[in-house]
């Protein structure tokens, strides 16, 4: 048997036990439990979050001074995202500072400060920072006030300032950060999907080791057969998965998302960027797995495989650290360096496919990835051929595959 | 004579422990060959260099006249000691799957595990799940598997530890219609019995070196024949015919057929008149052999294996 047949016998064995087993339907619903339960806490953390972060100060002042704060700040908060000026609350004279603290310590109000001495003479007192949002809310706020008062002396007023504008789909700015996004986007995905698929390897040859197969199976083919069937049968599992994922994705966002939606486009166009994803995920699949069968392989029990996940999944965070690092930066030393270690080299590259155009680094990438591949599985091997099977330095070459137990 | 395996010099060795020292075997093709020792003999792990699972640190061999045994896989079937099986396959599809890592398409596979299967009373099981099976069954699945393919050699390491008398003789049975289908066979084993009644060839194996490697008989033949006689009365002048180590009880005596042998014997008792009542001349069993070959202490070692995996023929 040629060493492609010998593979694809071992890769075709355990493709087809892991899709139809019961426990792949589970699999597939995997990524449905992180998306619930993200929903689920999702609402509830920001109704929480709303209550939590609420942040009331006590205006200390008389009824028409208040009216005056209140209606500078509601002018100013329309003019930011979100909610960002503080509540106000006005309270009557309390009567100098051991007043203000009484009023801080009740528990009812949950006031976080207290103005005191209006617009003329503020003086702000409670849990804040000298520098903080509180007090540089509070600044513009009374600002306001004393320009409206200033203006209403001179007998004139302001209207508010209106701005045209013209729209354009895209300009240089917009299209370089939209880039940026999608080349994190990209790269935190294809982390996230190596991450939680390639650590399947991890304990891919202990049902061979523990049922005893392994030795039906290194008698009859080479041990980088095995390892590479092995390979390409969970790559072609995870391929399945992430197609069923992708399909129930588009599927729900068409649904989701409001009509005329577009993504930001990567700069190699969006097919060449799908293309190269499917391509530099396989890669880092075939480069972590490799890596990740050649260290479970010489592990015996599911609890050395527990023990040894720790720091791979610590390695793998490294990697995404380094990969992340060179987003945008691929001329620096750190992104040659980040294009280089095989390891980050799919997930630097795939965000540099969106933020730059040219394609042919890209060959040169996946050959250079695809070398390690082959440099990794071989080590493995090897290593698991003396090792756990216990045998004697081979008499072929290291890099010549196939015909091991020469 | 052609060889289906020819080993020289073979020789392992384990952090300090030489498991193989020296092995040398030439298996002839067609043949049943067994290869007897006790327990850390070095049987197995000279069977696993063989077949290439493991290289060896010195020596060289030739299976089927290859000298890298993977490129001999597709004709080779290897029953390993510690069996192994997927629990979740199916009787068929585990016959098929290991044809198929011996090169046999998956198809035509499943369509001769079925006919094995049902040639082996387990016709009603081929498509139970081998996690059902008893050890016995599950040892004939495995067994079917390593003929599926057709090989032309076949290793069975310890083939009969943990089967019952009745799978023993089964197996016996097998392996004997693959020799008479021009099949050789080679298997391990630490049960005398099994390798007297099935194979033409032996090698005895001890403390990891080869102590004969040949015929069952050429083994035998390595002891006399023992006479054992009954005279009318103990003494006379035909004493003097008797070797002089004869063990004697009273009117019976022991001893080792003379090299001269049966008729200048006979001739010396009749004229002597000794007054024969019984003569009886045994020819050595194998396990006679194994104790002058190997040594008493390898010969004890090999009984308490075989009790040890239930073995016993």
């Amino acid at each position: 048997m040629t060493f492609l047949q010998s593979a694809f016998v071992v890769g075709r064995r355990d493709f087809v036990a892991t899709v139809a087993s019961k426990t792949f339907l589970l699999f597939l619903l995997g990524p449905l439990f992180p998306l619930a339960f993200g929903v689920l806490f999702g609402n509830l953390g920001e109704s929480v979050a709303r209550n939590d972060n609420r942040t009331v100060v006590a205006i200390v002042a008389p009824e028409a001074e208040f009216r005056e704060i209140a209606g500078a700040r509601t002018q100013l908060n329309t003019l930011f995202a979100g909610d960002p000026m503080p509540e106000l609350l006005r309270v009557d004279d309390v009567g100098g500072d051991a007043g203000v603290d009484r009023l801080l310590a009740d528990d009812k109000k949950n006031v976080r400060a207290v103005l005191t001495g209006g617009v003329d003479a503020p003086r702000l007192t409670g849990a804040v920072g000298k520098d903080g949002n509180v007090r540089r809310s509070l600044t513009l706020i009374l600002n306001q006030v004393r320009q409206q008062r200033a203006l209403a002396a001179a007998g004139t007023s302001a209207p508010p300032v209106q701005i045209a504008v013209r729209q354009v789909d895209q300009s240089a700015g917009s299209v370089a950060s939209a880039q940026t996004l999608t080349a994190r986007l990209g790269q935190f995905l294809l982390f996230m999907l190596t991450i939680l698929l390639a650590v399947q390897l991890l304990s891919n040859l202990i049902e061979e080791k523990s049922n005893k197969v392994i030795e039906i199976l290194a008698a009859a083919l080479p041990i980088d057969a095995i390892f590479v069937g092995k390979l390409f049968a969970m790559l072609a599992v995870s391929l399945v998965g992430i197609t069923v994922w992708a399909i129930a994705a588009v599927i729900g966002l068409s649904i989701w998302l409001p009509p005329g939606f577009t993504l930001p486009e990567p700069a190699v166009g969006w097919p060449m960027f799908v293309g190269l994803g499917i391509l530099y995920y396989s890669m880092a699949y075939l480069l972590l797995g490799a890596l990740f069968l050649g260290i479970g392989s010489q592990a015996s029990t599911v609890r050395e495989v527990q023990t040894l996940s720790m720091p791979v999944t610590m390695g793998q965070v490294a990697v995404l650290l380094l990969a992340s690092a060179a987003v945008g930066a691929y001329a620096t030393p750190l992104g040659i360096a980040a294009m280089l270690v095989p390891f980050s080299s799919p997930f630097t590259m795939l965000a540099r496919s969106a933020q730059m155009p040219e394609v042919w680094p890209h060959l040169l990438a996946l050959a250079w990835q695809a070398l390690w591949v082959f440099l990794i599985v071989r080590f493995g091997s090897r290593l698991f051929r003396s090792s756990v099977l216990k045998s004697g330095p081979s008499a072929s070459p290291w890099w010549r595959f196939g015909r091991a137990g020469a | 004579m052609t060889y289906a395996i020819e080993a020289h010099d073979l020789v392992k060795t384990f952090g300090a422990n030489r498991a193989v020292d020296g092995v040398s075997l030439a298996v002839p093709q067609g043949s049943i060959y067994g290869i007897l020792g006790p327990n850390g003999a070095g049987k197995t792990t000279t069977l696993r260099m063989l077949l290439g699972i493991i290289d060896p640190d010195g020596g060289r061999r030739t299976l089927l006249g290859r000298e890298r045994p993977l490129d001999a896989a597709t004709e080779v079937g290897y029953l390993p000691e510690e069996r192994g099986l997927y629990p979740a396959m199916t009787a068929r599809d585990a016959i098929a799957f290991m044809g198929a890592l011996r090169g046999l398409p998956l198809a035509e596979g499943r369509a001769r595990a079925g006919e094995l299967l049902a040639a082996n009373n387990l016709g009603a099981k081929v498509d139970a799940k081998i996690s059902t099976f008893s050890k016995g069954m599950a040892q004939t699945v495995q067994l079917l598997g390593t003929i599926v393919h057709r090989p032309r050699l076949i290793i069975l390491d310890e083939p009969f530890s943990g089967l019952d008398a009745l799978n023993q003789a089964r197996l016996e049975e097998l392996i004997r219609r693959q020799a008479e289908a021009g099949v050789t066979v080679i298997f391990s084993t630490h049960v005398i019995a099994h390798a007297e009644r099935l194979c033409e060839h032996v090698a005895i194996i001890a403390g990891g070196k080869v102590r004969f490697d040949g015929t069952v008989e050429e083994a035998r033949n390595r002891l006399q024949p023992q006479v054992r006689l009954e005279t009318r009365s103990p003494d006379g002048p035909w004493r003097a015919a008797l070797p002089a180590d004869a063990k004697a009880q009273g009117r019976t005596f022991a001893f080792e057929l003379p090299p001269t042998g049966v008729e200048p014997l006979l001739r010396a008792l009749i004229d002597g008149n000794a007054g024969i009542q019984t003569l009886a001349i045994e020819r050595p069993g194998l396990h006679d052999a194994f104790v002058a070959i190997a040594g008493a202490d390898a010969a004890r070692a090999l009984a308490e294996s075989a009790t040890a995996t239930g073995a016993a023929a």
